[in-house]
């Protein structure tokens, strides 16, 4: 995946739709304010995907007195 | 002894006080009443004062000590709760708009047990918006007693603040990327993350389920033993020899790092090893790494948490905190368990590291106090929150402590990072280390004006 080609596709109407989508209505304004916050982020994340972590479950443990 | 000497006395100094009869709870909290009162102008420290019914907890707890009922070290000891915690009938805000006008029905369990060991509480202490990061209007932030022309830090800012400037002994906090070890660094006081889970978090409004925890806040590590048995209900055992300790560096330096406070922390590591421990560099390849994968674990959670109130009053948000808690809305599913995923490897990479070291250590904080705290989310947050967020991702245990001072004067924190379950390790290599580090008398300005 490479972050800054998909950077690139992203707009404020992709954040609108998927906010949208998980329950929230936001403005063109308010979406292309998020721009800028969630770029960092999905930076980062394609990173962590070339880590190769996909067969680690994600489920959290609570500490056990053994670790 | 003066009444500001008072005030910086240690909580079993004050119990040793209260024992042979020189002094009362009650004449401690008008004391401690009377700093509030003198000190809050400049500090804004507290929400809502709870004189009253503090002086009731503290003629209980004056003749249950007279007539030989002792329930803890904590009795009768004036302590502050952060506004995000529970107290029955009494206004909880989490510093909003939103929860101004909510009362709990019932106590959080940690409130619960702070009465059980007959602690006096003084107040809740002011907060930054839910924790994000930014001050409400109707609040105001609050202000650091070393120069309150800068923060004191968030999101624990209050109860650092009431613990630095002597209006308590001790304070409670809660702390999601930092928000006790933040403030804690900024005012060189002692504030400890505890392990994910130690202290119980019913009756306490968070921010990220899977990243809260709450802690203390005190003036050495023993008065943070202190009030931590309290919250959990269990002994610790801290003593701690520094000859022979391992100790792991991580993250020394980092982008943004103010040079001098560097320098305070290689001085520290220098008093360690002419202690007699082992200082080396400590390698968590995937730290790095930890600062996107933060934000994609919480925002999500804390958009959530919000999702209702967004709906129906988002104006009664700061428009900072309303913007961060919408980005939460923005991430994909897979990117927040991608990142889940990353803080199980980064626990396992922490957990190697922890087996060639007995504790880690790094700077807190890239810096000293600045005049405002910065916006949670943009680049200078990040820094901010660098050298915090991993421990609560992993939810290892890391405890901040004063380690010297830096520009302008002012304090520079050292963070101790330890396995899991093993607070008390943190406590005692921190009890053992601020005995060696310069520590701060109460600062000038507020050393006056009772």
């Amino acid at each position: 995946m490479n972050a800054l080609r998909l950077m690139k596709d992203i707009s404020a109407e992709h954040i609108r739709l998927s906010a949208q989508l998980a329950g929230l209505e936001l403005t063109p304004e308010q979406a292309d304010q998020l721009l800028e916050g969630l770029e960092p982020i999905l930076k980062g994340d394609a990173r962590i995907a070339r880590l190769g972590l996909e067969g680690l479950n994600p489920l959290e443990t609570i500490w056990d007195q053994h670790d | 002894m003066t009444d500001l000497e008072l005030l910086y006395q240690s909580i079993p100094q004050i119990g040793r006080l209260y024992r042979s009869g020189q002094l009362s709870p009650v004449e401690l909290t008008r004391l401690c009443l009377k700093r509030i009162e003198a000190q809050e102008p400049a500090l804004n420290a507290f929400i809502t004062l709870l004189a009253e019914s503090a002086i009731e907890q503290a003629s209980r707890a004056e003749e249950e000590l007279r007539t030989g009922v002792d329930h803890s070290p904590l009795s009768g000891i004036p302590v502050a709760i952060k506004d995000a915690i529970n107290m029955v009938g009494i206004p909880t805000t989490c510093g909003s708009k939103v929860l101004q006008h909510h009362r709990p029905t019932h106590d959080a369990t940690m409130v619960q047990r702070l009465r059980t060991a007959g602690a006096v509480i003084l107040g809740k202490t002011n907060m930054s918006e839910f924790g994000m990061g930014a001050a409400h209007p109707n609040y105001g932030p609050t202000q650091n007693p070393w120069n309150p022309q800068r923060t004191s830090g968030a999101s624990s800012g209050g109860s650092t603040a009431a613990v630095t400037a002597g209006m308590c002994f001790a304070a409670v906090g809660t702390d999601t990327g930092g928000s006790i070890r933040i403030p804690a660094s900024y005012c060189g006081v002692v504030g400890l993350k505890p392990t994910y889970g130690a202290v119980d978090l019913e009756g306490v409004f968070g921010l990220a389920w899977s990243l809260d925890h709450a802690g203390p806040l005190a003036r050495s590590c023993p008065d943070a033993r202190l009030l931590l048995q309290a919250l959990t209900g269990k002994e610790l055992k801290t003593e701690v020899k520094l000859k022979g300790l391992r100790f792991g560096v991580i993250q020394r330096i980092l982008k943004g790092d103010e040079p001098q406070a560097t320098q305070v922390f290689d001085r520290a590591c220098q008093i360690l090893l002419e202690a007699g421990a082992q200082v080396e560099e400590a390698h968590i390849p995937d730290l790095p790494l930890t600062d996107p994968a933060y934000f994609a674990v919480l925002l999500p959670e804390a958009a959530t948490l919000h999702s209702r109130w967004l709906l129906d009053q988002p104006h009664d948000y700061t428009s900072i905190t309303r913007s961060q808690l919408e980005l939460g809305f923005a991430i994909p599913a897979v990117v927040h368990l991608r990142a889940r995923q990353f803080r199980r490897h980064l626990k396992y990479q922490f957990l190697q590291a922890l087996s060639h070291h007995d504790v880690l250590i790094s700077p807190t904080m890239p810096w000293v106090a600045p005049a405002s705290d910065p916006v949670f989310t943009g680049e200078e947050g990040w820094l901010e929150g660098s050298r915090t967020v991993p421990h609560n991702l992993t939810g290892l245990p890391a405890l901040s402590l004063n380690a010297g001072f830096g520009a302008q004067g002012l304090p520079v924190g050292l963070q101790i990072i330890a396995r899991p379950h093993a607070d008390g390790l943190c406590l005692g290599v921190g009890s053992a280390l601020e005995a060696l580090l310069p520590q701060g008398h109460p600062p000038q300005n507020v050393r006056e004006g009772m």
